[in-house]
């Protein structure tokens, strides 16, 4: 087992190394001169001066080769150092710390509701097949594919902030700026994870432990609250967390909607404002989150394997 | 004759004839709409749907209408050119990654884990970001973002495929493996791809409209889908219908393709031929 977490954890490595190369040459395909544009950007049109850009272009080691500042961009990350934003002069690394928080709060909020929400429809509907409440989770699940994220949190400013005027639509103060990012985030979630749900509880009812219980004579909410929903928690979780992947990533549209200070929109504007080291330290964040959940997932599967082995 | 029993059931589809509606908006625009998409007219800004503007008109008084059904041209058309290029891309190195296995799959199956570990939309930002907006840069941008999905699929694939008797035989008798590949394989994992590619333009469609959403895609005056979007969030509160029509289409056209997708791929209606068992391919085998 600790061989294989080795495999995995040097494979993690590759991969993120390979993410910070791709993501560092895919960046200089650009046109236009980087200095130039951060120089726009800070200083404003009419102070910009050819002087300004040179000075500011080896002050960040713009003007070296690419090769060269791909390896002292390495030897940064070796250190663990990011290096600071080139447009606000702030270390990277605390402006990540500082947003972090707001966009892992909206995933793990969205994805808590969707999971309380997802699976006990996804049982029900899987015990009580091609009911009402079957067909109408299958129609929105996939219905809910097909609308993007986006196209969802303008229909819901439109309702509960524009037409209600009962939700505030940007930024973030209170409490109550959390529930339409969280629910548009929830919605795209719930209809996919109770078909999954669904599919999975199906299998368990199917098998032959929960015909038996059947059989024994208990009652179906036993069957469904005790056998089917303890078996499809691994399952579950582990898609959930696939989820939270889901509303990571979509984070960089729905903060950007919603004006949430989080990383989703730090990236946005580090994209738009060519702020190199933001990018490339976000690329190498958003890259490191996914491998550290899927590690996880995969380190809770060998676990239960070895457990079931341990049984045997 | 499989093929048209699956056609047949399209025929009973409302979805099939939304698409249709929609490629020939894309084909001509101004079949559908008479108004022209780029004439401002400032005297009429924002106003709510009417007879003459079927979906009201925008900030700068263009018929959205016209404008939504230029988008499908757009849309479609951009779609398309994403999913020849990322299938072709794709689906070569998945084809010889999958037939030859050893390092060359080695080396690309590295290449798409990258990919797969950086979430798409950061990729496709990173490239848009330096490569400016524009259609044409969408376009690339995307291709090289989405290619590697097709490359795993076709991978999986081909290495079902390959162990089978007939391309077995095919090896034993000396054919050379060009000919394996495009004569015995090609033929055979087609009906799956075909499926994988009618559910690639929903995803496509939701790439472009997101890149031009966040303003780094097809940008004004194009009549894209997305930048309409973008520009009508703006307006929510006095002229709503700007951002919730191309919305829709967004949706409609997605949920229209998904739909297809699934009619293609689902058991039960002549899909023997798009699904394994029957493919032409094996037929062509010693039994």
């Amino acid at each position: 087992m600790w061989q294989y977490l080795l495999k995995r954890i040097l494979n993690t490595i590759i991969v993120l190394f390979g993410a910070v190369t791709l993501t560092f040459f895919f960046m200089h395909f650009t046109e236009g001169d980087p200095a130039t544009i951060i120089a726009l950007d800070k200083y404003g049109g009419q102070l910009i001066s050819p002087e300004a850009i040179d000075r500011l272009a080896s002050e960040e080691g713009l003007n070296r080769s690419i090769f060269v500042q791909y390896t002292s961009w390495l030897k940064l990350i070796c250190t663990g150092n990011f290096g600071h934003s080139l447009r606000s002069g702030v270390l990277v690394l605390d402006e990540i710390r500082l947003c972090f928080p707001y966009t892992f709060a909206l995933a793990l909020i969205s994805v808590l509701i969707t999971g309380i929400v997802a699976t006990p429809l996804g049982i029900y509907s899987a015990a009580y097949q091609n009911r009402f409440l079957d067909h109408i989770t299958r129609f929105t699940a996939s219905f809910k594919v097909s609308i993007p994220n986006f196209y969802l949190a303008i229909i819901f400013i439109f309702i509960f902030s524009v037409k209600l005027k009962l939700l505030p639509s940007f930024g973030c103060d209170n409490p109550t700026h959390f529930i339409l990012p969280v629910m548009v985030l929830a919605v795209s979630q719930t209809g996919f994870t109770i078909r999954i749900v669904r599919s999975t509880a199906v299998e368990i009812l199917e098998s032959e432990y929960v015909q038996f219980a059947f059989a024994r004579g208990l009652s179906m909410n036993r069957i469904l609250f005790v056998h089917v929903l303890k078996n499809i928690f691994i399952p579950v979780l582990t898609f959930l967390s696939l989820q939270f992947l889901m509303a990571i990533e979509g984070s960089i549209i729905i903060e950007t909607i919603f004006a949430w200070p989080g990383i989703g929109k730090l990236f946005q504007e580090a994209v738009f404002g060519r702020d190199f080291t933001m990018i490339q330290a976000l690329v190498l964040f958003f890259a490191a989150i996914v491998c550290a959940i899927n590690l996880l997932v995969d380190m809770v599967y060998v676990f239960i394997n070895r457990s079931i082995s341990l049984i045997k | 004759m499989n093929k048209i029993i699956v056609f047949k059931s399209l025929i009973y589809k409302p979805y099939f004839y939304f698409l249709l509606f929609l490629v020939l908006a894309g084909i001509n625009p101004f079949l559908i709409s008479g108004n022209n998409p780029y004439t401002t007219n400032l005297s009429g800004r924002l106003e709510p749907p009417s007879a003459e503007y079927l979906f009201g008109t925008d900030n700068l008084g263009r018929c959205v209408f016209s404008r939504v059904m230029h988008g499908a041209r757009i849309s479609i058309g951009a779609g398309l050119s994403i999913l020849l290029l990322s299938l072709l891309f794709g689906g070569t190195l998945g084809i010889l990654s999958g037939y030859f296995g050893g390092w060359v799959d080695e080396f690309v199956m590295r290449i798409t884990d990258i990919f797969m570990t950086v979430p798409t939309i950061v990729i496709a930002l990173v490239l848009a970001g330096s490569l400016g907006p524009g259609t044409k840069n969408v376009i690339i941008i995307l291709s090289i973002t989405m290619w590697t999905g097709y490359a795993r699929m076709i991978r999986g694939l081909v290495l079902d495929i390959k162990n089978r008797h007939y391309v077995e035989t095919a090896k034993t008798i000396g054919l050379k493996n060009s000919y394996i590949m495009l004569r015995h394989i090609l033929p055979a994992i087609l009906p799956p791809i075909l499926v994988m590619a009618t559910l690639g333009m929903g995803r496509n469609i939701i790439m472009i409209s997101s890149l031009s959403f966040l303003g780094l895609g097809i940008i004004e005056p194009a009549p894209d889908w997305g930048a309409m979007l973008n520009q009508g969030t703006a307006y929510m509160r006095t002229a709503p219908h700007m951002a919730l029509f191309p919305g829709l289409f967004i949706s409609l056209t997605v949920l229209s393709f998904n739909m297809v997708g699934d009619e293609l791929g689902s058991p039960g209606n002549g899909s023997q031929f798009f699904m394994g068992a029957g493919n032409p391919g094996s037929q062509k085998g010693i039994r």
